[in-house]
């Protein structure tokens, strides 16, 4: 056997080996294995093309769905209903591919396609940051205890509130329909577990602003 | 209207240059054409639309930049594909290459490091000051409320001329300033020992490409090119500059605990460098934990600090010294500010027990109580509050008892407080620069002692007559 021969036996046993019993990477092993074991199987180093065929395209895919079910597990896990989106819809096309092109193109479409699901989804946290503060000023200027003189002043700054809660309703949505036609302002999606834990009030203070804001809207 | 060449430029240019490229050596095929048809199409809406919002939207809905890097990707595959295939197996060709390409890389981050200190050297205030004039006149029409000032032309003249003034007197010290933050920063050393170190193992004799490859994996040398130490220097840096800032207590945790996660991590890989998802995950999941405690600590800190602050300009506003305060400094006319300081006396006391009982109802802690909370230590142990102890206990023990709505404040209590504290200067926290402090130090220890008031200069600390906080003191 010649040394090259024997040195490729030596490397893709090494390749195998950093997969082997990481409970992550079962399909990338298997690949990994897989071309292991036809370069093994080689008299001389001209065998391998012909044994190897598709196995490299395969380990491409395969470690595609080894990365992606981490990333599925872990958004899973975390319940993100949509930063997971991506890796459920690579996971499924992966089904279908076979090139290491192929897996470049399907999951750059994809993360593209789900950063901007990520923004539309996220932005309705906008309400807890920004309406929720013009809400609390409505409610404290108007029980605010002032001498008479001064009710004029507290009413123009309620209305000036209220000016603001629609106007940034309409500016938030003009802004994302340059990224999705189709997306609405819905501050009631906050309740969702995934935006609520970063809520810092309780749910019945949610709900009741959520309450107030549909009066002003 | 097209969107405006300045931003446009900066946009597409590197696809330009990229398309470019593949066309000067004189490629083909399906992919060159699908990714010129995607720069095409760029350069199209670029001419349609107006808006950047609109333009940045329609470019990543059509997925235009992805497409363009796909087959841009594709077609120097197939160019490399073709070459090996021309030439058949050779194992001394595909070492070189390998080794080639090696060097090449080494040569590019060199190369890079000086084109970022050329570009950071060559940066001129008054060719800067310019395009934001020129970029001003062409969209005239969104901007005409600052064209059309009669004083448009002579400001911008203005503005010009100190420009160039501050290119002529502060070009060296910029220059070497910037020497200094790259050599920090850009660790061009832990960047290129790596791949030196495999060059080093290709180049011995006998090596194989096998061989070579075998190597680099079982060394965790493969890893070690991609940057994980830097990324270890990188987290180090992170975590020594959130304890300088001091910000919250989960700022420094999440910090610590990333660093903890590397290191645990890659004492668990193979081959002792750790698995890049495997820590791009551990990393965020430590974020995710952390960040529902950021938002609370944040959120009761702005609501606690909020009515203390009405609390001082509520004082403020009722002492004869009122209009040397913000914001009253910042008021045109006497009448003006004797308006506000009204408003404020008249309307403050009803504002603040509004504002109280908002706290009560959302965090369950009175704003007495909060002085016991750890929020309030942490930022008398981190040097934020920009208020005495002495003041502080003041605010608390003698103006907020009296903030009653439709209620003045007494006589004694704004006597009290133009002699006690106004006239003896004691109103402020005299450690505040502590803050800054902890910055100078780290930045200096980071970047080169001097570094830190080179760049940003240090203002000369005022007078301030109170006594240092010591919170367990605190009444």
């Amino acid at each position: 056997m010649s040394d090259l021969l024997s040195q490729y036996k030596e490397y893709y046993r090494i390749r195998k080996e950093r997969y082997e019993g990481n409970p992550n990477y079962p399909n990338t092993y298997r690949t990994e294995n897989a071309m292991f074991e036809a370069m093994n199987s080689c008299s001389e180093l001209g065998e391998f093309k012909e044994k190897l065929g598709d196995l490299n395209e395969q380990n491409a895919v395969n470690l595609t769905i080894d990365e992606y079910t981490m990333r599925k597990k872990y958004f899973d896990e975390l319940g993100e209903p949509i930063r997971v989106l991506a890796a459920n819809r690579i996971l499924e096309k992966s089904k279908t591919l076979s090139t290491a092109q192929e897996v470049i193109t399907v999951v750059q479409e994809e993360e593209n396609k789900n950063s901007i699901e990520i923004s539309m989804d996220e932005s309705v946290r906008y309400f807890i940051q920004n309406e929720w503060k013009y809400l609390d000023d409505i409610e404290i200027y108007h029980n605010a205890e002032v001498p008479a003189s001064y009710k004029s002043s507290m009413s123009r700054k309620i209305e000036t509130a209220k000016k603001r809660i629609v106007e940034s309703k309409v500016d938030l949505e003009k802004n994302n329909r340059d990224w999705d036609p189709q997306w609405s302002y819905h501050p009631e999606e906050n309740m969702k577990p995934h935006h609520f834990r970063l809520v810092p009030y309780s749910k019945e203070h949610l709900e009741e602003k959520l309450s107030q804001y549909k009066n002003q809207i | 209207m097209p969107i405006d060449p300045m931003i446009l430029n900066a946009m597409l240019d590197t696809f330009r240059g990229m398309a470019k490229d593949i066309e000067g050596k004189g490629l083909k095929g399906e992919d060159v054409d699908k990714m010129n048809q995607a720069l095409n199409r760029m350069e199209e809406l670029g001419q349609q639309l107006s808006d950047i919002n609109e333009f940045n939207g329609a470019l990543m809905q059509e997925n235009l930049f992805g497409t363009f890097s796909d087959h841009y990707g594709k077609v120097l595959a197939t160019e490399a594909q073709g070459a090996q295939d021309e030439k058949g197996y050779d194992d001394a060709t595909l070492l070189r290459q390998t080794l080639d390409a090696l060097k090449d890389s080494v040569k590019r981050i060199k190369q890079g490091k000086q084109d970022a200190i050329a570009m950071a050297e060559g940066y001129s205030n008054e060719a800067s000051t310019q395009q934001a004039m020129d970029y001003l006149k062409r969209n005239s029409d969104q901007y005409s409320d600052v064209t059309s000032s009669i004083m448009f032309d002579s400001k911008m003249n203005e503005a010009l001329t100190e420009a160039k003034e501050l290119d002529k007197n502060e070009g060296q010290k910029r220059s070497e300033l910037i020497r200094l933050e790259m050599d920090a920063l850009f660790d061009e050393k832990g960047l290129i020992e790596p791949i030196e170190a495999l060059i080093q193992l290709g180049e011995e004799p006998g090596m194989t490409l096998p061989l070579f490859l075998k190597i680099q994996i079982e060394k965790g040398m493969d890893k070690a090119m991609e940057g994980s130490a830097i990324l270890r220097d990188g987290m180090v840096y992170q975590l020594e500059y959130a304890k300088a800032l001091m910000v919250n207590p989960y700022d420094i945790e999440e910090k610590e605990r990333i660093l903890y996660a590397f290191d645990d991590l890659a004492s668990k890989a193979k081959f002792g460098v750790p698995n890049s998802l495997e820590v791009t995950l551990a990393d965020s999941r430590i974020c995710w934990e952390l960040e529902p405690k950021k938002i609370f600590w944040n959120e009761l800190k702005s609501r606690f600090f909020n009515i203390l602050d009405h609390l001082d300009s509520l004082i403020i506003a009722n002492s004869q010294y009122f209009p040397s305060y913000a914001p009253y400094t910042m008021m045109a006319t006497y009448n003006e500010k004797k308006e506000h300081a009204e408003y404020i006396k008249n309307c403050m006391p009803g504002i603040i027990k509004q504002e109280e009982k908002q706290l009560e109802k959302y965090f369950g802690a009175t704003f007495l109580e909060m002085f016991n909370h750890e929020i309030f230590k942490w930022e008398v142990e981190g040097n934020h509050i920009d208020y005495s102890q002495f003041y502080t206990e003041f605010l608390k023990n003698k103006v907020y008892p009296e903030a009653v709505p439709l209620q003045f404040l007494s006589a004694n209590t704004i006597s009290e407080f133009e002699s006690t504290i106004h006239d003896k200067n004691v109103m402020f926290n005299p450690e505040s620069y502590k803050v800054e402090e902890r910055i100078v130090k780290m930045m200096n220890d980071k970047f080169g002692e001097g570094y830190y008031e080179q760049k940003f200069g240090r203002a000369d600390f005022p007078q301030r007559n109170a006594a240092p906080w010591d919170i367990n003191n605190f009444n």
